[in-house]
């Protein structure tokens, strides 16, 4: 058992580094195709070890996907802040220094994952049960907030909210295979693609920096720590508020941040929400990430045992995908000169446009489209892409209001 | 910018609408004993014959409704009982423990 518990573990950092890869990609639907072949694999194991693939996956996942982001251009819903910043250093010649911040500040998610533990065990279901009763009000609060906190266009950011949120609400009620994929892929993906087709970007030579020549300083640390300590947790049990969200809510606690403190407080509240989202599972039997929906179809009832192995499989994955991340990152940061970034970008868009259609047909290819260009608005008009997340946040506060 | 701002904007504003007058011709009307694909969006009519609330906190409750074709669950976050009404229920198909189930967004009383 424990042998197929540590190969699982690898399988799945494997298997996380292959989709962190992939523009285009979203850890829910790898999630949801583990669902549909579970069934399977589960007449060779036992659905612990199962799990233990898809945690490994997950958190793998988390560091491996800002490499699409920050070099492809390419990000999905939880690294779609990313792209700005990171493009920016990009076009400096920094984008390999732009994916080892993001990797720092998945490093530095594992003690804030810990303290959190206990708090979330023991305090959470509690602390839900009344929650739920005002879960459209908090939601609401935290769209206003969003949207008021916009340093741009105010009445853009509104509009781009409510834009993607009616667009969210009719893609559920379509007869759609994974309605997410064409959704999200569209809005923040092909939509910064497009723009990146259209500039004609040249990419400079990327520098690759010594490790311990650009380790975060201690007030960068600390700044992270707290940061993401305040913003991640709401966002890792509420529905509709993912990581995105809390980078901006951390940031904000912050004041004016630096690229590079973004970019790691990113990282940071993508594997805190990820990793938080199995402890919710167990502590209020809530799932908020596809991983998490996931094992949840696999084991009914999750045990303190499980969680105890999830989270060892948390830790030891994630030290292990920030090494896997830094030698992708190397073959990346060395090779993107090599090809012209406009067919690179044109090959991806074609990549992912094939994804939606095999996945969610010609109906999904319409979402995607109209998607897309809800997402062209934003970039458009110079608001912050995480307005984009009303796809999800309206439907959800319509949920809870009716 | 401006240019790509407003033909986005009539695009995704189009579109939207668009979406808006074909979704309901996407809910197919269907009897317990239908071809049922998961994730489809359908309605189906009948008497709920039982009730049973799974989880207290979230009220999540599976009922069984029957119609002269058969049986089917339906689940929901039902705050009033359905028990013995005759209903019109609009949901997803999803599948649970090898069955096929309809998860209910809207659950009106039939005359």
């Amino acid at each position: 058992m424990l042998l197929e518990i540590i190969l699982a573990l690898f399988a799945g950092i494997i298997a996380g580094s292959i989709s962190g890869i992939l523009p285009g990609i979203h850890i829910n639907l790898v999630a949801v195709f583990l669902i549909s072949v579970s069934a399977f694999f589960l007449k060779f194991t036992e659905p612990i070890t199962l799990a233990v693939f898809i945690v490994s996956m997950s958190i793998t996942h988390t560091f491996v996907d800002f490499l699409p982001s920050i070099f492809l251009g390419a990000p999905d819903e939880d690294t779609s802040l990313s792209v700005l910043p990171g493009h920016q250093l990009l076009l400096k010649g920094e984008g390999y220094l732009a994916l080892i911040y993001t990797l720092f500040g998945g490093i530095l998610a594992l003690p804030i994952i810990i303290i959190l533990i206990p708090i979330f065990i023991f305090l959470l279901p509690q602390a839900y049960y009344y929650l739920k009763f005002v879960m459209f009000f908090i939601l609401i609060i935290a769209s206003l907030y969003l949207i008021l906190k916009e340093k741009n266009s105010k009445f853009f950011a509104f509009l781009i909210f409510m834009l993607a949120g009616f667009l969210g609400i009719a893609s559920f009620n379509l007869n759609l295979n994974e309605s997410l994929l064409p959704l999200l892929s569209g809005l923040f993906g092909a939509s910064s693609l497009i723009t990146s087709i259209a500039k004609k970007q040249e990419i400079p030579r990327q520098k690759i920096f010594k490790l311990k020549e650009n380790l975060p300083s201690k007030s960068e640390i600390k700044n992270n720590l707290v940061a993401a300590l305040f913003a991640s947790p709401l966002c890792s049990f509420l529905p509709a508020l993912g990581s995105s969200q809390a980078a901006v809510i951390g940031s904000d606690i912050l004041g004016e941040t630096k690229q590079k403190e973004f970019l790691m407080l990113l990282g940071s509240v993508n594997t805190i929400v990820m990793g938080l989202s199995f402890v919710t599972l167990f502590a209020i039997n809530k799932a908020r990430t596809g991983s998490a929906v996931a094992i949840s179809k696999l084991i009914e009832t999750l045990t303190f045992s499980n969680l105890l192995i999830i989270l060892a499989a948390v830790l030891i994955s994630a030290v292990l995908a920030f090494f896997v991340a830094i030698f992708l990152a190397k073959i990346f940061a060395k090779n993107i000169t090599k090809i012209k970034y406009n067919k690179l970008s044109i090959i991806i868009l074609a990549i992912i446009s094939a994804v939606v259609i095999i996945f969610s047909g010609w109906l999904g290819l319409l979402v995607y489209i109209i998607a897309t260009c809800t997402g062209l608005v934003a970039i458009a008009s110079g608001v912050r892409r995480t307005h984009l997340m009303g796809s999800l946040m309206l439907p959800a506060i319509l949920y809870y209001l009716l | 910018m401006e240019r790509l701002l407003y033909f986005s904007l009539i695009i995704s504003l189009t579109g939207i609408l668009t979406l808006f007058v074909i979704s309901p011709f996407q809910i197919r009307e269907i009897t317990t004993n239908s071809n049922l694909s998961i994730n489809e969006q359908v309605k189906i009519s009948g008497k709920i014959i039982s009730e049973r609330i799974a989880d207290k906190s979230s009220s999540f409750t599976i009922l069984t409704l029957q119609d002269d074709k058969g049986k089917i669950e339906v689940t929901c976050n039902c705050q009033n009982s359905w028990l013995n009404r005759t209903v019109q229920v609009t949901g997803k198909v999803e599948e649970y423990d090898k069955k096929l189930q309809i998860t209910a967004d809207k659950i009106e009383n039939v005359a």
